[in-house]
């Protein structure tokens, strides 16, 4: 009984304490402790009942029947009873003070089946609003109803839990699926299938509320490998294999998150940095995560949303663009040795690298961190390093060109910008300092290895560099 | 949608279960987790979201210039010897 006042009031005070987090967390917050609470006093009743069971006897058998009121005035009039004469009882009024604890177990026991009569009520009322898109505001429900209102609930849960499990991929909201069937007609069929059944769900799931990112969750397209057949086929919108996340993992995380707020330790550190931990068990099913282990560490991930990008008119993305990239380095022929010669950078490099070459106070470990980057490629070995570059919602392209053994110049950066909008003058400038820095690397551990490059250009290479700006005229596919 | 490069920055953890990460942001800002070594990275994307208020779909986490994926997990990524690259 204590204990389970003492967490209500723990509970209740959850959400006015000293939140870090984003205020529209507080009301998964609340729902969050609404369910703790819910099924931390739920067995409590039914255990009260059965403990006043046993001493049935000594309770006035009409107790049970009686309003709250006339109960409070029964335990006023004993405690008063037992003020004014407990003394000259025969039994120190010992009998009197173990009536009185009854009676207030009986009262206390009622107040918790109201609060959580409330509390269900409260469920109901979003599980209405997530269904419905209307607040229940209906009188009290029939208290027979609320217990499988739970278990509807408990049993939904567990079956979300278990879609999880079998990494289904269902729930698209209806945008997506119009998207879904211009990019993967095979799977419009499940999708339809499941996405009904999950509508069915989300009438008796009262969590759903709060973790639905259904208008704008994308659905997730993954790449597996870049060997796959179909990727070698074309560049058509349809990725194979597609995994159609479910939008309950979102939530599913959401959850996760939600459920280690309270047990992380945040610290503020100079108010930079915030310390998190969690100390929480891993809720991912082992079997789940088997599962996406399998991936091709360069596999490039998006998402249906991306294609659009693709649109006229609309601006491309990194993961549109690093796709591309990818595409564009798949092996040509399996005698490929061209593929050596170059290396692309991902689009997510130059912001890196002018990181890096902005750095004030540099330190040695920096640049060797940085260059993990491009571990286990020798820049200079190659032919022509790309450089893709991300500014202002506007592409461009660098081309490192590394010389030949033969050839009697340095390195010549070229910039290609088809609107001159990026900075030729600060991409050089940064991307000479990189190669410079590179350059340095390699001849403090000087090893034989960079002999594509002449010696005597190699031993000067710093002012050797020569930059260019190519020329590109803007193209409109859509004209030609 | 611009995709902000996050870095990811690998601390040596006091225990052999947890590993301390650093996540480093674009404007400089560092924010520390500790995590599982099993426990998907998904949930640390999902806390530094919530945290900075962007969303999810919005950033990039990257490690060594390779972007993680929520699916992925410490041990798989930060391992010392992360992964055996056998693209064709």
């Amino acid at each position: 009984m204590k204990g389970g006042r003492q967490r209500k009031t723990k509970a209740e005070m959850g959400p006015d304490d000293d939140d870090p987090f984003p205020i529209g967390n507080k009301d998964a917050e609340r729902e969050r402790q609404l369910a703790a609470e819910e099924s931390a006093e739920k067995p409590k009743p039914s255990s009260e009942v059965d403990g006043g069971g046993e001493e049935e006897s000594l309770l006035d058998p009409n107790c049970r029947m009686w309003s709250d009121q006339d109960l409070s005035a029964t335990i006023a009039r004993m405690k008063g009873t037992l003020k004014v004469m407990g003394k000259n009882l025969p039994d120190g009024g010992e009998k009197l003070r173990v009536n009185i604890m009854r009676h207030e177990a009986e009262l206390q026991s009622r107040k918790i089946r109201r609060d959580d009569e409330k509390c269900r009520k409260l469920i109901q009322s979003i599980n209405n609003r997530t269904c419905t898109g209307e607040l229940d505001f209906t009188g009290p429900r029939d208290p027979s109803s609320a217990p499988s209102s739970l278990s509807v609930f408990s049993s939904s849960f567990c079956g979300s839990l278990d879609d999880k499990t079998a990494h289904l991929t269902i729930n698209v909201p209806g945008k997506d699926i119009s998207t879904l069937m211009q990019c993967g007609r095979k799977n419009t069929r499940v999708d339809r299938r499941f996405s009904a059944r999950r509508i069915k769900k989300r009438g008796s799931s009262f969590r759903q509320k709060p973790f639905q990112t259904s208008n704008h969750l994308p659905v997730k397209v993954v790449e597996q490998s870049l060997s796959n057949d179909e990727r070698k086929r074309n560049l058509s919108p349809t990725p194979s294999p597609c995994h159609f996340e479910d939008d309950l993992s979102g939530r599913l995380t959401k959850k996760i998150a939600a459920c280690i707020q309270p047990s992380q330790n945040i610290r503020y550190d100079n108010g930079k940095s915030i310390v998190l931990e969690d100390e929480e068990e891993p809720e991912v099913p082992e079997k789940a995560r088997k599962a996406d282990q399998v991936y091709d560490p360069e596999s490039v991930e998006f998402y249906c949303s991306d294609l659009e990008c693709l649109a006229p008119q609309s601006y491309l993305s990194s993961d549109i663009m690093n796709y591309y990239i990818r595409y564009l380095q798949k092996p040509a022929s399996s005698t490929d040795t061209e593929r050596h010669k170059y290396h692309f950078f991902n689009t997510y490099f130059y912001e890196k690298l002018k990181q890096d070459v902005l750095r004030k106070n540099k330190l040695e470990t920096s640049f060797v961190k940085f260059r993990r980057w491009w571990k286990g490629i020798n820049i200079f070995e190659k032919a022509y390093i790309f450089l893709p570059i991300h500014e202002d919602l506007h592409w461009s392209l660098v081309i490192i060109c590394i010389p030949d053994k033969e050839d009697e110049s340095g390195p010549i950066l070229l910039h290609l910008d088809s609107l001159k909008f990026h900075s030729s003058k600060s991409i050089f400038n940064n991307i000479r300092s990189f190669l410079i820095e590179e350059w340095k690397f390699l001849r403090q551990g000087e090893s034989k290895s960079q002999c594509l490059i002449a010696d005597k250009i190699w031993r000067k290479l710093s002012r050797r560099i020569d930059e260019k700006i190519i020329e590109v005229l803007p193209c409109f596919f859509g004209f030609q | 949608m611009s995709s902000a490069g996050q870095d990811e920055d690998k601390k040596p953890g006091d225990s052999s279960s947890h590993i301390n990460v650093k996540v480093k942001g674009q404007d400089g800002n560092e924010v520390f987790f500790r995590i599982k070594k099993g426990s998907q990275l998904k949930k640390l994307m999902t806390t530094y979201c919530d945290r900075q208020s962007v969303d999810l779909n919005a950033i990039a986490f990257l490690f060594d210039g390779r972007r993680l994926r929520a699916e992925q997990t410490p041990d798989e990524v930060f391992s010392p010897f992360p992964h055996v690259s056998c693209a064709l």
